[in-house]
Order: C-alpha cells, then structure tokens, then sequence
C-alpha cells in the first residue's frame, strides 16, 4: 500500500563530471547544482525553490548512487539481461554496508537497483530505488540551470 | 552487510534476471563460485569511472516505493 502510496517516477539529465543533474517528477521537480540541491514546482526558478538541507549524496539520488561503485569490494555475475535493447551483463554488487544490483554493457552502467528496508517506519517495508542510464553524450547545452526542470509538462 | 546477505542478494537479483526460483538461482550461483571475483569488481569500478566521466546523460530515476524521499 505504501509503495503505491509514495511511488514516484523522475527523468531528466546528468552530468556526473559536473556533479548536477536536474530531474522532473511531475508535480515535483529536484536539481542539483554547485553542490546544493532544490527542490519544488517544475518550471520554478532555483531563487525561489526550496533548497534541501542535506547534502546530495544519499542512496535516493543518482550522483550518491553512482559514488557507491568505485567502492565495489565484492561482485558477481548474476545474470545477463538487455536495457533499453542494449544486452547487459547483472552483476551482483557489494560496496561497503550497501548491497546493489547493477546492470553493465561493454561501456557504461546502464541501471542501479536498490532495495533496503524503511526503517524505522513502517516496519518490514522496502524501498526500491532504480536509476537508469541512457542517450550517453547526447548535447544539453540548452538545459536552464536557473529553473527547476519541467520536461514533462512541456511534453 | 554480512557475506550472507550479500549472497542472498545475488540470489535474488539472479532471481529478478532469469526467473528462476531460489533453490536454482542458489545452486547455479554456487556453481560460479563465491562473489569477490577481481575481475567482476574491476568490471564496475571501471564502467562506474566511465559513466562518472561522461560529461551528459540523460537518466531516469524510478522509485519501486519513493525516491527520492525527503
């Protein structure tokens, strides 16, 4: 029931070599630039936003998701399995306390999945988290940096 | 997390992938030996780097439950 509740489905870009990325979840929009990260109505200027306090490098965000791999210390080959038509290999990864399951292709990470246990409230309850990599180089030259993102109400 | 769990882990996401039940997914997984292997861990530290250093990306965020939650 919660997870129908609450689930929530973003897309939007990133730069992790930039260490920004800008995602639009519909009636909710978050960015991450300069280190500091909003969040609000899509299509709100970032002045006028609501800036997080925490910093952006939990577990539920894609720039903490993907820091976690080059700490792998375990790693298994689970399965092979295409994203997006693209064959993948699964691999089953340990990174310190946090276990993943990330799907590769011969360059990139293609997807993060996560999943760990809601505590404290309510109990036995999992969250899912599932980040998904595409369209690798494409130009974002346009995106506004000033406003939180609206992609999908402009489409 | 304990080797255990991780284990149990791979064995469900083995499960996720093929749609095996445990029992098999656990059997065929032993068979490939225990998690660890240089070369897997090299294998995603070294895409990790990559897709770190790739400059733009479009990506989409999807949470099963919430994500991200506040």
């Amino acid at each position: 029931m919660r997870e129908e509740l609450t689930h929530r489905f973003g897309e939007g870009f990133l730069e992790p070599a930039a260490g920004r990325y800008q995602l639009d979840f519909g009636g909710y929009a978050e960015m991450c630039v300069d280190g500091r990260q909003f969040a609000g109505v899509p299509g709100a200027s970032r002045r006028t936003s609501h800036r997080q306090r925490r910093p952006p490098s939990g577990l539920h965000e894609p720039l903490g998701l993907l820091l976690l791999l080059p700490g792998t210390t375990d790693a298994q080959h689970v399965g092979d399995e295409a994203v997006r038509g693209t064959p993948c290999r699964v691999v089953a990864v340990r990174a310190g306390p946090t276990g993943l399951t990330v799907w590769v292709d011969d360059q990139h990470i293609r997807r993060i999945w996560l999943e760990e246990h809601a505590s404290p409230w309510p109990a036995g309850a999992l969250r899912t988290v599932t980040l998904e990599l595409w369209d690798f180089g494409v130009p974002v030259d346009s995106l506004d940096w000033s406003r939180l993102p609206s992609f999908r109400a402009d489409s | 997390m304990t080797r255990d769990r991780a284990r149990k882990k791979a064995i469900r996401a083995r499960m996720a992938v093929s749609g095996e039940p445990y029992s098999v997914a656990a059997r065929k997984l032993a068979a490939t030996g225990p998690a660890g292997g240089a070369t897997a861990v090299r294998e995603i530290i070294v895409r990790a780097d990559k897709t770190h250093r790739n400059r733009r990306e479009r990506r989409r965020l999807a949470g099963g439950a919430h994500a991200p939650v506040r």
